[in-house]
């Protein structure tokens, strides 16, 4: 005989109509081994609902903290130390490239002082050039613009800034609990 | 929840240890009973518990406040113990074989003692049949009258697998019962047996 139909309804998640118990109760009475599988699935029901919930041993939140304060501890050590492999990581990094930029240094000296004096002049009339355009541009806009747009635009974005920060502080701060 | 519970709540979200560890005193003792019947063991419990309480405090940033609290700290300890039962590869153990764990027993005399101590072991023993996904979703059923919904959030799964998991898990139940009652009953028989002849 073909005992699952009966073993699905005996252990259903869903509850039994009045016609799916009825089902069952006639195959209880005539079948041993599907009887005995309730009988026993009735005494592990009861095993279950009048076992009481364990407790641990007296004195759990103390050591909690305990535990607490030690694990805060550990990862302030782990940070720490992951933080100065950092440090030496990449300080041994600026010494290497420090070591290999002078190499030539010691070869000649006077050529590298030029090349880096040649390096340094470049920077200045680049930023010089920047400043004349920037320049440029800044007198061409108050030429177009009125004073009123300027100052109209200014505090927009002055507002719109404001905003910003404001909406930041609202979203990294924690959310309060209301119940 | 009290107006205690709220506050305490409302501390701990914002990184007051002294309030989450009131939540710790609050809390404690479903969140060791769950880990006591996944993991078997006081002492593996006691771990697993202290641990649960360890990530919650450190995961309280990530806390839904829309979320019932104790069900968000029964989620994490559900899936550390089976995190923890699937790393160890928990061997499934005939019911026989299982020795008695110690627990902390506050029952008054040696009858209740020993009864409880029975009582224990043949919970257990059932529970330990069970594959560690099947048992969380046993215990959250039979200990705290969790709903298959309640139940499928803290462990992270549909409605239908939770069905599924708990029809398998009491049919592996009572299977392991009946064993169990057949090899109490034979050497029993045989004894009567040897009486008579």
């Amino acid at each position: 005989m073909n005992h699952k139909p009966f073993e699905d309804l005996l252990f259903t998640s869903d509850g039994l109509t009045n016609a799916e118990r009825t089902i069952l109760h006639e195959h209880l009475d005539i079948c041993e081994d599907c009887r005995s599988l309730s009988h026993a699935w009735e005494h592990v029901t009861i095993e279950m609902r009048t076992s009481p919930l364990a407790e641990p041993a007296p004195g759990f939140s103390k050591r909690w903290q305990i535990r607490l304060v030690a694990d805060m501890a550990r990862r302030h050590r782990r940070q720490s130390l992951l933080m100065l492999t950092f440090s030496i990581l990449g300080a041994s990094l600026l010494v290497g490239a420090l070591v290999i930029l002078s190499l030539p240094l010691a070869g000649s000296p006077l050529a590298l002082g030029m090349a880096w004096l040649s390096r340094l002049s470049i920077l200045l009339s680049a930023a010089s050039v920047t400043q004349d355009i920037l320049a440029t541009l800044f007198k061409m806009l108050a030429n177009t613009i009125s004073p009123l747009w300027l100052v109209l635009v200014l505090g927009v974005g002055s507002l719109a800034a404001v905003l910003w920060a404001a909406s930041l502080r609202v979203l990294l701060l924690p959310r309060r609990v209301t119940k | 929840m009290s107006a205690n519970e709220s506050l305490w709540l409302d501390q701990a979200l914002h990184g007051d240890p002294q309030a989450f560890a009131q939540l710790v005193e609050l809390y404690q003792r479903p969140v060791f009973n769950l880990c006591y019947r996944m993991l078997g063991t006081a002492e593996d419990a006691e771990d697993a518990s202290q641990e649960t309480f360890l990530r919650a405090y450190r995961s309280m940033r990530r806390y839904d406040t829309s979320r019932s609290f104790i069900t968000w700290l029964l989620s994490i300890a559900a899936h550390y113990c089976i995190d923890q039962m699937r790393r160890r590869r928990y061997p499934v153990i005939s019911i026989e074989d299982l020795p008695v764990p110690d627990l902390p027993d506050h029952s008054p005399g040696m009858e209740a003692k020993l009864g409880n101590k029975q009582e224990r072991e043949r919970v257990r023993s059932l529970l330990q049949s069970l594959d560690p996904t099947d048992r969380a979703a046993v215990v959250l059923y039979y200990w705290y009258d969790y709903s298959y919904d309640e139940i499928g959030q803290a462990l992270s799964l549909t409605i239908p697998a939770i069905k599924s998991r708990l029809h398998r898990a009491r049919k592996t139940m009572a299977e392991s019962w009946k064993e169990n009652e057949h090899k109490v009953e034979v050497p029993g028989r045989l004894a009567h047996e040897s009486q008579t002849v």
